[in-house]
């Protein structure tokens, strides 16, 4: 073994204490010989890759959708913009705007194409909700 | 998208910023505020004062959009930004109170913690939460947002030396203090 290559072992145990197990980690112009010598020190990267997993149990704060409008709010928009994100921060505009008006056009397709409802008169309905409350006992208790 | 070509095109988007595209900055929100704001929670340990932190730079991004001049990717500059207030405000509870640090919130404490994974996330938090405040900010920067090595140096302002000893000291301190936990749900830590 080399000078160089104790050198390179002794630099790897380095980066596995200061980086962890996972290569994408590692400064960038030293991953193409560390990943070459993982194999060399299975002891170090173990425990280096457990407490990676460890830490990838911790969780991290989501911002609120509070927060989200408060700095859209304060960007440098035109006015009619800033207007549109304190109705909508949640995102494009015209994405719900789109939707109510696709669910509006489709109601008003069906309703033309399948004509008026057709109604029930109130025994009928009676019927129906006894049936489905009570199932067949309902159609006993009323059979005479 | 790599590192450098997310810079450039976040580069791309403040320039709109500028011109006042409204859709550059939702872009810009959606990119940074998530990592800015667990950052800050991470450093300070309180959410609300992790979304002002937040808020306050991206307030500051927004008034540099016009002269802004490309020496910092902007993530970097936002974290940076971030970093620097929390530490201040860091300093300035200590003031308040004499020197000694308050404890942060230990998430183990809390009913949600009845569960097993969320345990194992709460013992995880407080062991971060208890590292020194550098420590903190290299581990978090690093293994939660993958920061590279230089720009995690640049948003502390230290060298990278300082900052991989930083990391090795905390990852050395919640070795062992996970290991004192008995975090048997994970094996040995």
């Amino acid at each position: 073994m080399t000078d160089r290559d104790d050198d390179r072992y002794a630099r790897l145990k380095r980066l596995y204490d200061a980086y962890g197990a996972d290569a994408a980690r590692w400064p960038e112009g030293e991953r193409a010989w560390a990943e070459a010598l993982v194999e060399a020190d299975p002891q170090a990267r173990d425990a280096a890759a457990r407490l990676d997993a460890a830490l990838d149990r911790a969780t991290l704060a989501q911002p609120s959708p509070e927060l989200m409008a408060r700095v859209l709010m304060a960007a440098p928009v035109t006015p009619w913009r800033r207007r549109l994100i304190a109705l909508w921060p949640f995102g494009p505009a015209w994405q719900p705007a789109s939707a109510l008006t696709t669910a509006c056009v489709l109601g008003i397709v069906v309703g033309l194409a399948t004509g008026g409802a057709e109604t029930l008169d109130a025994d009928t309905l009676g019927d129906e909700i006894g049936l489905l409350a009570l199932g067949p006992q309902y159609q006993l208790e009323e059979t005479p | 998208m790599t590192g450098s070509s997310r810079a450039q095109s976040d580069a791309r988007l403040l320039r709109r910023v500028a011109a006042r595209d409204a859709a550059a900055c939702r872009t810009l929100v959606d990119r940074h505020l998530a990592t800015l704001v667990g950052f800050a929670q991470r450093m300070l340990g309180d959410a609300a004062a992790a979304e002002d932190v937040a808020q306050e730079a991206f307030l500051r991004l927004w008034r540099q959009a016009g002269s802004w001049r490309a020496e910092a990717a902007i993530a970097t500059w936002l974290h940076r930004v971030a970093h620097n207030l929390c530490i201040d405000q860091l300093r300035r509870r200590r003031e308040v109170i004499g020197g000694a640090v308050p404890e942060i919130a230990d998430p183990a404490e809390g009913p949600q913690a009845a569960h097993q994974r969320r345990q194992v996330a709460a013992i995880v938090d407080a062991a971060i939460a208890a590292l020194p405040d550098r420590q903190r900010a290299a581990i978090t920067l690093v293994h939660h947002l993958e920061f590279g090595n230089i720009a995690a140096a640049e948003v502390m302002d230290i060298t990278v030396e300082a900052l991989e000893s930083l990391l090795a000291r905390g990852r050395r301190a919640l070795r062992e203090r996970l290991a004192d936990e008995r975090l048997d749900l994970m094996g040995d830590v």
